[in-house]
């Protein structure tokens, strides 16, 4: 007789649950990161497959090796793809070691990249090849030697600006790509306003949404709980890997980084990239902080300053648009009063 | 007939189909499948969905279908139980 497999979705509210759902995972290598649901597969109270999520990202695909032959994975991955459904994730990504590609491309999912040892797949109306081609048709970027910078701009500084203005000379054609993802303190419209707004006077430089495929959730989750440990040469290996791979196809030689003086994983992040993009005809340009009479300009001084509101030393740190826009929107220095947070 | 809330019907097992459906920005049917048995029966899926969506009376959508081997038959049922649950 066959035995049927029901695939439950787990409390992980209850830390009895994950502690179980850790030592199973534990037997995989996996550790359990950030997560926001899991589905497993239990027999006699214990786990035997298990499959988790955060946000649209599916990762921690597992299956006790005695039970697998029973389709448990499309189970679990059916219970999870409609759940993630249900929350309005059409798009979603699957996080894999790469011996377990096949499984996952027989059920749907299509290769974005793998490195040596993992793979991201996709399942979605827009997938990665489409995206490039969308960006390539708009903006013909074969006619151009382009650059590319990759900003979050929470909000866009001086630092910023002098970044863009320097990148912008030393190519025909700039490519600004906002972090699309939205846990930072400002939006992703505000951010992306902002750095349109600051730019404007530049007329070499294209601002564009970062996609999924750009430090998101999927490609980098590291990014934004600042985690250094978990999976870090991992995660950072595979969004560089996309990166060259895809965004190479945009004509793009040269990508610029601030150099990282104050933040230990952004400067990791860097030495990955300075690794691994020549090889796909990718240069890696750092270029040096701008420097005001305080000292070097970041992001996280200018929201502390907008918290005490210091309206005199902000000036020194953004430029007139993004201070008239922060002047002019009361509610947000409301808002980063309660705000606690790295982000 | 716009659909205009996303659905989804069907389940990723053998012999069945899962389908998602969304609302089309560009206002037309749009049908993207994947198939386990794309290159023998591609044109044959495609006009049963074709179909069950006319029948169905619905003019733009954008339709996603994991192909898992599913008859004809599992097919209409699959898409069909998606457009009602959208409406």
């Amino acid at each position: 007789m066959t035995q049927i497999y029901f695939p439950v979705l787990l409390d992980i509210t209850n830390p009895e649950n994950t502690i179980q759902l850790r030592d199973f995972l534990e037997r995989f290598d996996l550790s359990l990161d950030t997560i926001d649901a899991a589905i497993v597969i239990k027999e006699d109270h214990q786990i035997v497959a298990s499959c988790c999520k955060l946000k649209n990202v599916f990762k921690m695909i597992a299956v006790d090796p005695e039970y697998q032959h029973n389709n448990l994975v499309s189970l679990m991955l059916n219970e999870i793809t409609y759940l993630a459904f249900e929350q309005g994730y059409v798009h979603t990504f699957i996080f894999t070691p790469l011996v377990s590609v096949p499984i996952f491309t027989s059920l749907g999912y299509s290769m974005v990249v793998a490195t040596h040892e993992v793979a991201l797949l996709e399942k979605g109306p827009i997938l990665i090849d489409e995206t490039i081609q969308t960006i390539d048709h708009k903006y013909q970027c074969n006619k151009t030697q382009n650059g590319a910078i990759i900003i979050n701009g929470n909000p866009f500084s001086l630092g910023h600006l002098h970044l863009i203005e320097t990148a912008s000379r030393q190519c025909e054609r700039l490519f600004v790509f906002v972090v699309e993802e939205d846990v930072s303190f400002f939006t992703f419209e505000q951010r992306f306003f902002l750095i349109q707004e600051g730019v404007k006077h530049l007329d070499n430089v294209v601002v564009l949404p970062s996609t999924f495929y750009i430090i998101s959730q999927a490609t980098f989750p590291n990014y934004f709980v600042r985690d250094k440990e978990h999976g870090f040469d991992m995660y950072a290996t595979l969004d560089v890997t996309l990166f060259g791979t895809w965004f190479s196809k945009l004509n793009i030689t040269k990508r610029f980084v601030g150099e990282e003086p104050l933040d230990e994983m952004t400067d990791a992040y860097n030495m990955t990239m300075a690794q691994l993009l020549p090889s796909y005809g990718i240069e890696l340009i750092i270029i040096e902080r701008k420097h005001n009479r305080y000292g070097v300009i970041s992001a996280s001084i200018i929201r502390s300053l907008l918290k005490a509101q210091d309206w005199k030393t902000l000036k020194h740190y953004v430029p007139d648009t993004t201070y008239n826009y922060l002047k002019d929107n009361p509610q947000i220095i409301e808002k980063i009063q309660t705000h606690h947070g790295k982000h | 007939m716009d659909i205009n809330k996303p659905s989804q019907a069907g389940t990723l097992e053998s012999n069945d189909v899962y389908v998602q459906l969304l609302p089309n920005p560009n206002g037309n049917i749009e049908i993207k499948l994947k198939s386990i048995v794309y290159k023998q029966f591609k044109d044959q899926i495609l006009q049963v969905a074709n179909q069950t969506l006319k029948d169905l009376q619905i003019t733009s959508c954008v339709l996603i279908m994991d192909d898992q081997g599913a008859l004809d038959h599992t097919i209409k049922a699959r898409i069909e139980s998606a457009v009602k649950r959208s409406l």
